[in-house]
């Protein structure tokens, strides 16, 4: 396998979510390059596989590429003309000091450690059987799935009906590569790695103004053995580690805007990734609704509503492809219907201890479940506003763990047993944020302006 | 009318009022929490697999992946390659059958395994007794077997545990 085969789509995905970026930053702030980087890669590896999706409609092979190639010059021109004219780049984050700087060593070493080991990993269980051989059948096609692959019986054991944000991505890296190589597919779990920790430290420096804090939560990861060295972790091809990441990163810009917007565009553009990574991503989206009903105050629906509309469209037109196509219905879970969920309400009692046992096993998680208890005690007893969207939304996220297992046609105890570890991937870059938001020093004076109110 | 919300009036976004390093006002809340996140990076190596492991898959074949799984189950090395190899000889356009014995993990492994590496070619899968159906060749060109036994006269052996058997040699 071959890593290297990863660049040229790498880097070319990377300059569409730098220019993306860019575009989306609100006029009058500053963004550093730093940030610009860790952003535009993990929007970017998504927003290149929409692009594939999109054009995939009308090209194959090589018509597709240069598509995808003059879709993505086009909007690094405009990103260019507006840095050119608003200038809202710097290449250190505003503020940090040069020991601040020194401390950017500690992620990146971190990082490292983590990408040299996932040298010796290979694709596992759901990361090879469903998501690159999805990449492989519509490589196989020039671009995207023929629709035989969406109907044939035979096929359905592979989910068809599942969206293609990650297995696209992988097409874009193999059609620029020139063929499909497992080892550019792997290449992009480090690389989304690496952008999901800078997203993480990022976010963590907006909310606490604290290098050492920001350092360190973008390193955290290395604090959760599942993730990084797991069969079924964050390097071997799941979809549900950016996922949690898309969203983390599109609650953290929501609560950190305030009523005039702030950078409310650029976290709707990472919600959309939320049903295009994964199908709960649906849920992720109503629970990211309402964190921005909760935060902006229900008057202020229209920013709710402005931030998870792009999701929503997009959800909607996979919906939409997927009825065009004639997917059948899936065999694995049965249709959400009140009977079903009264039915399966009966499983709680299994589903709920499971998750809570997997979450405090030492050798899977470090103690990340302190972690997100003593973020949810402080968040509790000093901003409430905050542990009522923090602690709703990681509800909502539960809720979306639990709803397959509740439907589930396959032997629940095998089903949790397969799956339900690598769920919880998708709440550690929440919990994270929720330690990096309960660190947030809000000064007294306007603490109290605010508590007259 | 102040808003409601406790902190939908900041804009955090915004630089900061003061200088970082040292201005902010509640430093022991923001200490704890650093030596929280520091114990966390540091514990969590702890927890990592005993010595390193690490077999490097670079420069290996680009089915690397799929190779290492044929490998886990006993099936031989560069399997992506000959399976796609044979199943793309096999003549006809119609789907290509991948069986199994019910309740045998590493025969269920291996066809799962052949259906992903083969596409260009809709494979099926179905877990049999120890009879294959009488009219498979009704549906299917060829029927590949995974983890079945002795192979059968004139099959097309793509490595010991899986073979293939097409229309034309059953009908004979």
């Amino acid at each position: 396998m071959n890593p290297i085969a990863a660049l040229p789509g790498l880097l070319s995905a990377w300059v569409f979510g730098c220019a993306l970026v860019v575009l989306l930053w609100r006029r009058g702030e500053r963004l550093s390059v730093l940030e610009l980087g860790a952003h535009g890669g993990l929007l970017g590896t998504g927003a290149v596989s929409l692009l594939v999706g999109v054009f995939g409609l009308q090209f194959r092979g090589g018509a597709l590429i240069v598509a995808v190639l003059a879709g993505i010059a086009a909007t690094a021109v405009f990103a260019l003309r507006k840095i050119h004219t608003a200038h809202p780049l710097t290449f250190w984050p505003e503020g940090l000091t040069p020991r601040g700087r020194s401390l950017l060593l500690i992620p990146a070493l971190t990082a490292a450690f983590v990408i040299f080991e996932a040298d010796g990993f290979a694709f596992t269980g759901d990361g090879l059987f469903l998501w690159e051989f999805k990449a492989r059948v519509a490589l196989e096609n020039g671009g995207i799935p023929p629709r035989i692959y969406f109907t044939s019986p035979h096929m359905q054991a592979t989910h068809p009906g599942y969206p293609l944000g990650l297995p696209l991505t992988y097409v874009w890296l193999y059609l620029c590569h020139g063929g499909a190589d497992q080892g550019a597919a792997l290449a992009l779990s480090g690389f989304l790695y690496v952008c999901i920790s800078g997203t993480i430290g990022s976010l963590a420096w907006r909310f606490t103004r604290n290098p050492a804090l920001a350092a360190l939560a973008a390193a955290a990861p290395l604090g959760v053995p599942f993730l990084t060295h797991s069969p079924a972790g964050a390097l071997r091809g799941y979809v549900d580690y950016p996922l949690g990441a898309c969203f983390a990163v599109a609650l953290g810009w929501t609560l950190l805007s305030d009523r005039r917007g702030g950078q409310l565009p650029l976290a709707a553009a990472f919600a959309a990734l939320l049903p295009w990574w994964k199908a709960e991503g649906v849920i992720f989206t109503a629970a990211l609704g309402f964190a921005a009903l909760v935060h902006f105050g229900w008057k202020n629906w229209r920013h709710a509503f402005a931030l998870i509309a792009p999701a929503l469209l997009v959800a909607i037109a996979w919906k939409l492809v997927m009825h065009l196509a004639g997917t059948p219905p899936q065999e694995v879970f049965r249709p959400i219907s009140a009977l079903a969920l009264a039915e399966g309400a009966d499983r709680l009692g299994v589903i709920l201890p499971h998750f809570g046992q997997a979450f405090v096993t030492l050798k899977n998680w470090g103690f990340l479940w302190i972690i997100a208890a003593l973020a949810a005690a402080q968040l509790i007893l000093q901003r409430r506003r905050e542990a009522i969207t923090w602690g709703a939304t990681l509800g909502l996220i539960l809720a979306a763990f639990t709803l397959p297992y509740m439907l589930t046609l396959k032997g629940l105890d095998w089903h949790l047993f397969t799956s339900a570890n690598r769920l919880l991937l998708q709440l550690v870059p929440a919990v994270i944020m929720g330690a990096a938001i309960a660190a947030t020093h809000r000064p007294r004076s306007v603490a109290g302006e605010h508590s007259k109110g | 009318m102040i808003d409601r919300i406790s902190n939908a009036g900041e804009d955090r976004t915004a630089p900061p009022a003061s200088p970082v390093a040292g201005g902010f006002h509640a430093p022991k809340i923001q200490h704890f929490w650093t030596a929280l996140l520091a114990a966390f990076v540091l514990a969590g190596p702890w927890f990592l697999p005993s010595g390193s492991t690490r077999v490097p898959l670079s420069g290996s074949g680009p089915m690397r992946s799929s190779d290492s799984l044929f490998i886990e189950n006993g099936a031989g090395e560069d399997m992506t390659a000959k399976t796609v190899a044979a199943v793309r000889a096999t003549p006809g356009v119609r789907p290509i059958l991948a069986v199994a014995h019910a309740g045998d993990p590493e025969g269920s492994y291996l066809a799962n395994l052949v259906q992903s590496v083969a596409w260009s070619r809709l494979v099926a899968i179905r877990y049999l007794g120890d009879e294959l159906p009488a009219d498979w060749n009704a549906e299917f060109d060829a029927v590949i077997l995974c983890h079945w036994g002795e192979p059968p006269p004139r099959a097309r052996v793509i490595e010991r545990d899986l073979v293939i058997i097409d229309v034309p040699e059953v009908a004979r």
